[in-house]
């Protein structure tokens, strides 16, 4: 029990009552000082009573909506009081977060007195850094309603939460948990011939040419033998970029789209550093937009690593406010062509026949537009296409119909597939393993078509929090999920 | 901050913040309590009665005078006020009956104060009323045997002893007593 000022100002006028009744000998002052004394003795009786109350009706509860959380992921903190009170005094509760623990906004102090004697408060916090972390039992402090007295104690249970590092690279690409690290695009062409790199021997059979063979093979083996080399080739590459709202979900920085953005722009390089043609086309919520027709030029890959290193995701859509206009990369060449033409300079006559040379197409179309883009792709072709989706799990069916028509049509297809429940800040750790469940499995539907892989693309630290936080909810339903 | 509907829809990304009271258990307010009013009442009653020996028709305008102090001043103030007044009119060749009768006075309208600012209940300020005529009664019979100076240090060291012995039991008997 804390004594206030206002305690102390009645205790000095009590004392003073009872000194000036002495220093002139006046029983009514005496008298004064004892009623002054005795009032705060029946003050401080009251207050006992207050917090005995307090004490044995204060019901508080300090919980986190989940208990397994990502470095730097804002996780939300829930604080319930209720209390009877029959005294007036009043309760105010002060949760503390631990050092490392950042508040996200300052929590609030949580009031209850007689009139309202309950409360519930959603605080939002943020871990910088990994760690265990303890949430201790919130500060409790009652005041009674004179401001004579004051205690405070801790009151209820505090909880623990383990903050999970952030991957060093936070792009997962992968199928059923195996992580692929292999860069994107070196492809193999499946044919042997002649080539530049060694493939295997085989027995000189008549018809082959003479010059191709291996003589050293041959005296090693008294046999003559050729040696195979893998055929060099030029691969069409495809890029399909899902860009509907669903592809937005998630923080700034950690949407779908960013992710796609570091994959495609992979893609991207890949292509240009073997030289293969390639085309872009992006997918939006009622048409499809051809942004690059595929070409193998030194302008088409920059153009499209530029749309693609872009801040705010692709960038072949600049979106704001919901809006959906469009800057293509079309128009963009065409005012760079309009903006040379009259210009007699050296550097502007080296530039014009790249623009010159270009002839890049829009097209809309009306339903299904991922399935149009997909069918639009094949049907202009070249021989060795190889189509790479990069979409989300919303559109489900169109995405399985889009890769049977590619399947069936002989194309070698790579998807990239986000699941939306690892971009879903509200589910629970339940919800969502379910929903990753559900997504794993639609995967594997996808992977096991012809000439189809499909790989999953999610934010690394999620995946891996939100597996190693179901691991008890798996164990208590009876075994492995 | 957000409250709990936002969080249970929006999750951690929501910063909003407001308090969320639960109206449905909430008592109803207690109505205001006119009891003070009597206790007031009674008190200046009891003061004007004890006083008017001493200064007759004076003793209005002294009970109005400690009426006014108590309803605006902060108490420590108006005790203090009333006191001296009322000391000023029975002056020192008072009887004790007289000292307690005005001492309860006052006490009574403390206890009413207390009831309408609503810090008290009326069980205390009974309590409160009853320590007040039960010390005064010892401090009386103690004059009667003892020195001014020794029964007022007496006094003083038995009252600051019960809040002391009061406030340790506080710690004992709610546990909180600081761990080391």
């Amino acid at each position: 029990m804390q004594a206030t000022r206002r305690y102390w100002e009645m205790a000095a006028l009590a004392g003073f009552l009872a000194t000036f009744g002495v220093a002139i000998d006046s029983s009514v002052f005496l008298l004064g000082g004892v009623a002054a004394a005795t009032w705060l003795l029946a003050a401080q009786y009251r207050f006992y009573v207050g917090v005995r109350d307090v004490r044995s009706s204060l019901d508080v509860t300090l919980s986190p909506l989940r208990t397994q959380v990502g470095a730097e992921e804002p996780f939300s903190v829930r604080l319930t009081a209720s209390a009877s009170l029959s005294t007036p005094c009043s309760v105010t509760i002060t949760p503390d977060s631990p050092v490392g623990i950042d508040d996200a906004d300052e929590w609030p102090t949580v009031s209850l007195t007689p009139d309202s004697d309950s409360a519930t408060h959603v605080g939002t916090f943020r871990a910088p850094i990994a760690g265990e972390f303890s949430f201790d039992a919130p500060d409790v402090r009652v005041e009674d309603d004179f401001g004579l007295f004051a205690e405070s104690f801790t009151q209820g249970g505090g909880f623990d939460i383990r903050v999970e590092p952030r991957a060093s690279d936070k792009l997962f690409v992968g199928k059923g948990g195996m992580e692929i690290s292999a860069g994107f695009g070196e492809h193999e062409s499946g044919q042997r011939g002649p080539g530049v790199g060694a493939a295997d021997l085989r027995e000189y059979m008549p018809g082959d040419d003479i010059s191709r063979i291996d003589w050293k093979a041959t005296a090693r083996l008294n046999k003559p033998h050729i040696r195979e080399h893998d055929v060099e080739t030029t691969r069409e590459v495809g890029l399909i970029v899902d860009e509907r709202s669903s592809m937005w979900d998630g923080p700034a920085g950690r949407r779908k789209i960013d992710f796609v953005r570091e994959v495609a722009l992979a893609f991207a390089n890949s292509a240009a550093s073997m030289s293969d043609p390639l085309g872009l086309y992006t997918v939006s919520e009622d048409d499809v937009q051809s942004v690059r027709a595929s070409q193998a030029a030194d302008v088409q890959y920059a153009t499209i690593r530029s749309l693609f290193s872009a801040v705010g995701g692709t960038a072949m859509t600049t979106r704001s406010g919901g809006d959906d206009s469009r800057l293509s990369v079309p128009e963009r060449a065409n005012d760079l062509r309009a903006s040379l033409d009259g210009d007699s300079s050296a550097y502007a006559r080296t530039l014009r026949p790249y623009f010159q040379t270009m002839r890049p197409y829009v097209e809309k179309v009306e339903s299904s537009p991922f399935f149009t883009a997909t069918r639009r792709v094949i049907t202009d072709r070249s021989e060795n296409l190889w189509l790479v989706f990069f979409t989300d799990d919303t559109h489900r069916e169109e995405l399985l119909e889009s890769a049977k028509f590619a399947s069936n049509r002989g194309v070698q297809l790579l998807v990239f597939v986000a699941p939306t429940t690892l971009f879903d800040p509200e589910s629970t750790p339940e919800q969502s393993y379910d929903a990753y469940l559900d997504f794993e499995s639609f995967r594997k539907r996808l992977d096991r078509l012809t000439n189809v892989s499909a790989m999953e693309l999610s934010p690394k630290d999620k995946r891996e929090t939100l597996l190693r936080g179901s691991q008890p909810v798996r164990n208590r339903a009876g075994g492995s999920r | 901050m957000s409250d709990e509907s936002a969080a249970a829809g929006h999750g951690e990304s929501d910063v909003s913040s407001h308090d969320e009271s639960d109206a449905a258990s909430r008592p109803a307010s207690r109505p205001p309590s006119r009891s003070w009013a009597v206790v007031a009442l009674a008190g200046a009653l009891l003061v004007g009665v004890t006083t008017w020996s001493s200064v007759g028709l004076l003793a209005i305008p002294l009970v109005g005078s400690i009426l006014a102090a108590m309803w605006f001043l902060p108490l420590p103030y108006a005790l203090g006020t009333a006191f001296v007044v009322a000391a000023a009119a029975v002056g020192n060749d008072a009887g004790s009956r007289q000292v307690v009768g005005v001492t309860l006075g006052l006490a009574t309208l403390v206890g009413a104060a207390s009831l309408r600012e609503g810090t008290f209940d009326g069980r205390t300020v009974a309590g409160y009323l009853a320590l007040t005529a039960g010390v005064s009664a010892v401090v009386v019979v103690a004059l009667a045997s003892a020195s001014f100076e020794a029964v007022a240090f007496g006094t003083t060291l038995g009252l600051g002893l019960a809040a002391y012995g009061l406030h340790r039991y506080e710690l004992v008997a709610l546990d909180l007593l600081p761990d080391s």
